[in-house]
C-alpha cells in the first residue's frame, strides 16, 4: 500500500509531462525538454525516454527503484494544432520483492500553438491531455506501479522565452520555458465511514520550468567563440517539476523533480541526458537519471510525415 | 528482434537524412561578434542547409538603422551559402539581419552584430 502511494504521484507527474517537442521562435530554438512539455507543436517523436529514479520506502525500509521507457509520438493536424501520443513500460523494484512491471497508462494530448512573436522570441499555447484507465496494467499491478484506476483530464497553458531582448549578450542565449495545468479525474477521492477510500483521486496542480542555455545562440548571435561543431549543437539545461494536491480529501503530496544536464540537438535528432533530483523526500530518495532520444520528422521526412495531416491532401 | 530491427530502421533513416531540414547559422563571415580591422565587402553567411535564395535575405544595417547591402543575396558556390556585398563602410557597429528559407521551406531567422574598428 505504502509503496503504491509513494510511486504514483510521481510516475503521474512525469507522465503529465507529454509532447516533449522542440520550437522556434525567432532566433531562439527552444530544446526537448524531458521534466515538462514545450510549447511548441511538431511532428516528432521520443523514441525512447528512459528514467530509473529511486522511490521514498515509506516504511523505512530498502528503496524502491523506479524505471520506466516511455514513446511518445507527436503529429500535427495543421499548422499550429496536433497531437501527441504517450505509453511506455515501467518497472518497480522493491529489495526481497517481485518487481512489479507493466505498461503505462495511455495519455493523449491536443495542444494548439496559439501564440508566436518571433521579434521577442516567444511562442504560447493550450492543451488538453486525456489519460485513459485500465488501458495499461491495472488491478493491484497496476495501483503498485502507480496506474491510476479513473482516467483524468488536464488542461495546460504552455510558455516559452528566449532572452534575446536583453542588453547584456551573454545572457541573450537564455531561454526560459515553463506549463501550468491542472489535472482532474473523472471519479473524485472519497472515503467511507470506516475511513477506506474510494478508486478516485484529486484535482491537482502541475507545472515546472525549464533553464536552458543554447551555445548555439551564443556563437551565431551574440559572440563567435569558433568552437568545435558538436560543442556549438549543446544546450545546458535545468528542469523543475512540481504537482501539488489542488481539492480535499487527498491522497498526494506536494513533489519536487529537479533535473540537470545536457541537451546535443543535430539536424534531424536529439540527445539529452539529466541527473535527477528529488526535491523532498516525496519525489525520491536518491538521486536518478533520465536519457532521451529524439526524432524530428519535419526535418527527417519533410514531405510525408514531417508536415502537418491538412497538407497530405 | 523487434528492437533491432527498429534500430535498424531508424538508424537507416538517419544515415539516409535528405538535404532538407531547418537552415540554422552554422558561420558568419563577419563572424558574430566580430572586430574587424579592415571593412568587409561582403557578408557570408553558410547554413547548415541548403537555402532558396530568393526566399532568403540578408540586411546590414548601420548604427543609425540605415540599410547599406546591395540587397542582391546571392549563393556562391554550395546552395548552402548566401552572400550579400556592401559599400565600403566606415568604422562603426553594423547589425546583419538574416532571414532563411531552406530547400523543404523551412524559415528561420537571426541577427548579430560586428564591428568596423578606426
Amino acid at each position: 500500500m505504502s509503496r503504491s502511494l509513494v510511486a504514483a504521484p510521481l510516475c503521474a507527474l512525469l507522465l503529465s509531462s507529454t509532447a516533449h517537442a522542440h520550437g522556434v521562435a525567432g532566433a531562439h530554438m527552444f530544446i526537448s525538454t524531458l521534466l515538462i512539455d514545450d510549447s511548441n507543436v511538431a511532428d516528432e517523436a521520443s523514441l525512447p525516454t528512459f528514467m530509473w529514479l529511486p522511490q521514498s520506502s515509506g516504511a523505512g525500509g530498502p528503496s524502491p527503484i523506479a524505471s520506466a521507457a516511455s514513446i511518445e509520438i507527436d503529429k500535427r493536424l495543421t499548422e499550429n494544432f496536433g497531437i501527441a501520443i504517450n505509453t511506455g513500460y515501467q518497472w518497480l523494484a522493491t529489495p526481497g520483492q517481485k518487481t512489479a512491471n507493466g505498461w503505462q497508462n495511455l495519455a493523449v494530448t491536443l495542444k494548439d500553438k496559439v501564440y508566436v512573436n518571433d521579434e521577442h522570441e516567444f511562442m504560447a499555447s493550450v492543451g488538453v491531455t486525456r489519460q485513459f484507465a485500465r488501458t495499461g496494467a491495472n488491478g493491484t499491478n497496476g495501483a503498485t506501479l502507480g496506474n491510476a484506476d479513473v482516467g483524468s483530464t488536464t488542461a495546460t497553458v504552455y510558455a516559452s522565452k528566449g532572452f534575446g531582448d536583453l542588453p547584456i549578450g551573454p545572457l541573450r542565449a537564455l531561454a526560459l520555458t515553463g506549463t501550468f495545468a491542472l489535472s482532474a479525474p473523472d471519479v473524485s477521492l472519497k472515503y467511507d465511514i470506516n475511513g477506506n477510500p474510494n478508486n478516485g483521486g484529486a484535482r491537482q496542480w502541475q507545472g515546472g520550468l525549464s533553464l536552458q542555455y543554447s551555445i548555439r545562440y551564443l556563437e551565431t548571435q551574440v559572440q563567435d567563440h569558433h568552437l568545435p561543431a558538436f560543442v556549438r549543437n549543446l544546450t545546458p539545461v535545468v528542469e523543475v517539476a512540481w504537482s501539488s494536491p489542488a481539492s480535499k480529501p487527498n491522497n498526494a503530496s506536494t513533489q519536487y523533480l529537479i533535473g540537470a544536464g545536457i541537451n546535443y540537438t543535430a539536424t534531424t535528432y536529439a540527445v539529452t541526458a539529466e541527473a535527477l533530483f528529488p526535491g523532498n523526500g516525496q519525489s525520491g530518495s536518491h538521486p536518478g537519471f533520465i536519457v532521451q532520444f529524439h526524432l524530428y520528422f519535419d526535418d527527417l521526412l519533410p514531405n510525408s510525415l514531417g508536415k502537418p495531416v491538412a497538407l497530405w491532401f | 528482434m523487434v528492437l533491432i530491427r527498429t534500430i535498424l530502421i531508424v538508424g537507416a533513416l538517419l544515415a539516409a537524412r535528405p538535404a532538407f531540414a531547418h537552415a540554422f547559422l552554422d558561420h558568419a563571415s563577419p563572424s558574430a561578434g566580430a572586430e574587424l580591422r579592415a571593412a568587409p565587402t561582403a557578408v557570408h553567411i553558410t547554413f547548415t542547409e541548403g537555402v532558396e535564395p530568393h526566399f532568403s535575405s540578408i540586411e546590414v544595417l548601420d548604427a543609425a538603422g540605415k540599410r547599406l547591402d546591395s540587397g542582391d543575396p546571392h549563393t556562391e558556390g554550395p546552395i548552402e551559402s548566401l552572400a550579400v556585398d556592401l559599400p565600403k563602410l566606415p568604422p562603426g557597429t553594423y547589425t546583419v539581419i538574416w532571414h532563411a528559407t531552406s530547400v523543404d521551406t523551412h524559415r528561420t531567422e537571426g541577427k548579430f552584430t560586428f564591428s568596423v574598428l578606426p
